[in-house]
């Protein structure tokens, strides 16, 4: 293992942050500075073509958040040289000061104590060293053997992204510091037969470098058997059923269904239903979920939030009854509670919420053998492709590539494709019967709130059996 | 910075490049209720830099190719370490040749777009902008809705993209979203919500009226909404944002980089539909207040409408530089508008037969390669053959080639972001879930 590097940018710029931040807490009753230099590169192979892009997660700017007379306000800059503080500093005070005061509402925010933190991770095969040349070599491996491992296959793509984050953190009370190196990966075979094209992914991500794209390489075989058996996928009967979900889609419920219904923002909205529900079972007693982005080390970890507040272990539900929200400073303000570090941003140039790092229920008791016994009539579902949250009305909207066929306590071996789940969100907690013991995170993708403001994370859990709307 | 980034580009010796830098000057207010929660500003320049290689092995000659951010706050340097690394790692990009846009190829000029905010965004004056879409909203009639929560966000970005071959733009536009959610409440349902993001690059307050009014009335309906059971085999009509998604299909299906990799079915020439309304869909560069308009695709490439669908025959494809090049294809240039062209159904068709007409979803998604598509109803109105009544939950799911043989298309046309088109469309052959 290897420390990852600091920011060399940020060591340089400390000072005149500092500076700002100085001269503008004279003049506010908050100033905090959150300086960002993140960045990474994408390499993606397929077929007859290659490239290599800079990571849409590469950002180096700054957001001042000011607290004035009640009011709150941030300014986003990225134009900042040695020297310059002085007239960064009064361009601040200028976009405030020529703002209509009225209209606000009034924030008094937490008292800080002071707090000083630097955290360097360490990644076991750094990225940013590898080179691309190394890099390719690796992806051109999971490449060729995807392309020998299957009948129907015509092309694959080959994806690794990486990104090194570095965020500073500079108030009147606290000087924090954190480094650390994510990666994804992806393994998309393509298959055809006739005119019917399918693809399907494999997916591995986490804190750490290429070893993350090697991981890939003992997942090639069954990804291609499970692209081929899409080619014969029927849609499926549109029904309620048993259903056992994998670690991805049990992790895509726990984000969608109940991760974003106790983002406390919507708390203070009046957007989640959650809110009522504090205290009150919400679930089957085998339910337990939390939010952590800190032991948890998957790809929306971090030691400090982008409000600088120390990362969180947040108890979301216990043995089936809601215990806590997450939250953002300004939310945790509103409602009289104690940020829990989960103030997220999508960039420099983007407003915190309140935003989930690493999502997932905790194992059970159960084998997937006899959880799959069980069944008389269902499905296993696998391979997330999409979901949407809906807080307010508790309702589910999530979409999965495949159902496998339970017949008799038994797979098939059919397949069903796609499948639509729906569902009011404390019945699929509530019919949870079964929970297997061993737990998987992924991180591969990315979460917005709505339809924007995406951030890194990952959800996960064990395998659980549930009923569901099936579409 | 251009200068100065064109300067040390020759100093490390890399002279096949393009350059894209945006100057954002933007302004943002979050509201809840009426009240701000916090006003935002945004200044900040971004950048940009693809390096080339040309080489060879052989006979095969190989285009290489990098493309990195840069900041302004980075020394030269800093520039120049970066650029040499780009440079170095675009020997491992080993992809057939294609050219650079060139000047000469270029004689297509930009169109720049008058437009509401050119008039009033200086200085102080731009969080004026926030108060004033703010301001057209909330006045909007809303009895009985609730204006919960708002976003308004409003930039100008100032472009500046210039590469080795002689390609020299400059351009302006507006990048603004508001997201607005509302809500219900009442003894049936409790309280719902429905919320909109709406993205624009202009501003009409006559717009943004109906927009608001049209989702208070949806609100008011989702509220008084029955729960979806039992459907049967119903025919739907699609309206709103799912119509843009829907007709993605074709614009992703006709890419030429799809259609590279085998990934697409779109062939040109052949004949799609058989029955129904034939559609004819044009990929268009600039739709009025469309925030995918493209005065310059990322290539340097101007971009030019392209008919991807005539009368239900596949015309032409959407021929980006690189991708295109490779079909031998004449280069379109990437243009992201949908444009269809009406059909012959008018609102007599409502008061025929039962059908289930979906206005809002939760999450309206298709699959670009498959062609599935589906999502979760937030508000529908079923109507039996008498009555019509609105109806939420359920989901539906079909496929784009199930359908094209019975679709119909309304009469009526609408233009909402990047889509101009059908104010509905008619679908059969749909699974509905209650």
């Amino acid at each position: 293992m290897v420390k990852v590097k600091n920011s060399e940018f940020l060591k340089r710029i400390k000072p005149e942050i500092t500076k700002i931040v100085r001269l503008l807490e004279n003049r506010f009753d908050y100033v905090s500075i959150l300086g960002t230099d993140t960045f990474g590169y994408k390499y993606q192979l397929s077929g007859e073509n290659s490239s290599i892009e800079e990571s849409m997660w590469t950002e180096r700017g700054f957001i001042a958040r000011i607290l004035d007379g009640g009011r709150v306000y941030e300014y986003s800059f990225n134009l900042i040289d040695t020297g310059v503080g002085g007239e960064i500093a009064d361009k601040i005070v200028k976009a405030v000061e020529g703002s209509d005061p009225k209209g606000f509402r009034q924030y008094t925010l937490h008292q800080e104590e002071p707090l000083k933190l630097s955290f360097n991770d360490e990644v076991k095969v750094d990225p940013v060293s590898a080179g691309a040349e190394k890099i390719f070599s690796n992806m051109q491996t999971l490449f060729d053997r995807t392309l020998e491992a299957g009948e129907y296959v015509f092309n694959a793509r080959v994806v690794y992204e990486w990104a090194r984050v570095a965020k500073l953190f500079i108030s009147t009370a606290k000087n924090l510091e954190q480094t650390y190196v994510w990666s994804q990966a992806y393994l998309i075979p393509m298959v055809k037969k006739e005119n019917l094209i399918k693809v399907i992914y494999a997916a591995a991500s986490g804190i750490g470098g290429l070893e993350i794209l090697k991981s890939l390489e003992n997942r090639i075989e069954s990804t291609v058997a499970d692209a081929e058996l899409l080619l014969s996928a029927e849609p499926v009967i549109p029904g309620e059923y048993d259903v056992i979900c994998s670690p991805d889609i049990a992790g895509l419920i726990a984000h969608e269904a109940f991760g974003h219904g106790v983002e406390m923002d919507m708390f203070v909205k009046n957007r989640a239903l959650g809110k009522e529900y504090i205290g009150k079972k919400v679930g089957s007693s085998l339910v337990t979920m939390r939010d952590a982005a800190f032991p948890v080390r998957q790809c929306g970890s971090y030691r400090f939030d982008d409000e600088g507040v120390i990362s969180g272990n947040t108890l979301i539900i216990e043995n089936g009854t809601l215990k806590n929200g997450i939250s953002d400073t300004l939310s945790a303000v509103s409602l009289g509670t104690v940020p829990t570090g989960n103030g997220r941003r999508e960039s420099y140039l983007h407003k915190a919420y309140s935003r989930m790092t690493n999502t997932y229920f905790e194992g059970g008791n159960d084998s997937v053998d006899a959880m799959i016994a069980s069944v008389d009539t269902g499905y296993l579902i696998d391979y997330t492709q999409s979901g949407m949250e809906d807080p307010k009305n508790w309702g589910l909207q999530a979409i999965a590539f495949i159902g496998r066929e339970i017949k008799n306590g038994k797979l098939t071996g059919n397949i069903v494709s796609p499948v639509v789940m729906t569902g009011y969100v404390p019945d699929i907690l509530n019919n949870i019967s079964m929970i297997s013991g061993d737990m998987e995170l992924s991180g591969s993708g990315y979460c917005g709130k709505g339809w924007k403001e995406f951030v890194k994370v990952s959800s996960g859990g064990p395998y659980i059996k549930t009923k569901m709307r099936l579409g | 910075m251009k200068d100065a980034l064109q300067s040390i580009l020759k100093k490390n010796g890399i002279d096949e490049w393009l350059i894209r830098i945006t100057g954002i000057d933007g302004v943002q207010g979050y509201y809840i209720l009426d009240k701000k929660e916090m006003l935002r500003f945004q200044n900040a320049v971004e950048i940009e830099v693809t390096v080339y290689r040309t080489f060879s092995e052989g006979d095969d000659k190989y285009r290489g190719s990098m493309t990195v951010a840069l900041s302004p706050s980075m020394n030269a340097a800093e520039i120049g370490e970066k650029l040499k690394f780009a440079y170095d790692s675009a020997l491992s990009v080993k992809n057939k040749w294609y050219p650079l846009s060139n000047s000469e190829a270029g004689e297509r000029t930009p169109t720049q777009q008058s437009t509401i905010f050119d008039d009033d965004f200086e200085g102080e004056n731009k969080s004026q902008w926030v108060e004033r879409i703010a301001g057209d909203i909330f006045e909007t009639e809303h009895s009985g809705v609730v204006f919960n929560a708002l976003e308004v966000s409003v930039a100008r970005n100032e472009h500046t993209l210039v590469n080795s071959d002689g390609i020299n733009y400059s351009w302006t536009d507006y990048s603004c979203f508001t997201e607005l959610v509302t809500t219900a409440g009442g003894d049936k349902n409790g309280e719902v919500e429905l919320f909109d993001l709406y993205r624009f690059s202009d501003y009409s307050s006559e717009q943004m009226g109906r927009r608001v009014k049209q989702q208070v009335l949806s609100t008011l309906d989702r509220q008084k909404a029955e729960r979806l059971s039992k459907p049967g085999d119903l025919r739907v009509v699609l309206r709103g944002n799912a119509l843009f998604e829907f007709f993605s299909y074709f614009l992703i299906q006709a890419n030429a980089r799809m259609i590279f990799e085998g990934m697409s079915v779109f062939k040109q020439g052949k004949q799609l539909q058989s029955d129904g309304d034939l559609l004819t869909i044009d990929a268009v560069p600039y739709l009025t207040g469309s925030d995918k308009n493209s005065f310059v695709d990322k290539d340097g490439v101007v971009p030019v409408p392209v008919r991807l669908l005539e009368q239900g025959k596949a015309v032409s494809i959407i021929a980006d530089l690189q991708f295109g090049t490779y079909l031998g294809e004449e280069i379109t240039g990437s243009s992201r508008n949908i444009n269809v062209e009406p059909g012959s159904l008018n609102s007599d068709f409502f008061n025929k037969s039962p059908y289930l007409e979906a206005m809002e979803f939760s999450d309206f998604s298709m699959d670009p390669v498959t062609g599935n598509f589906g999502g979760e109803i937030r508000l529908a109105y079923f109507f039996d053959g008498k009555n019509k009544t609105p109806v939420t939950g359920g989901s539906i799911t079909g496929n784009v080639s199930t359908v094209l043989n019975t679709l119909r298309l309304s009469s009526e046309t609408i233009t909402d972001g990047a889509y101009n088109g059908p104010d509905f469309i008619y679908l059969d052959g749909i699974n509905i879930t209650g």
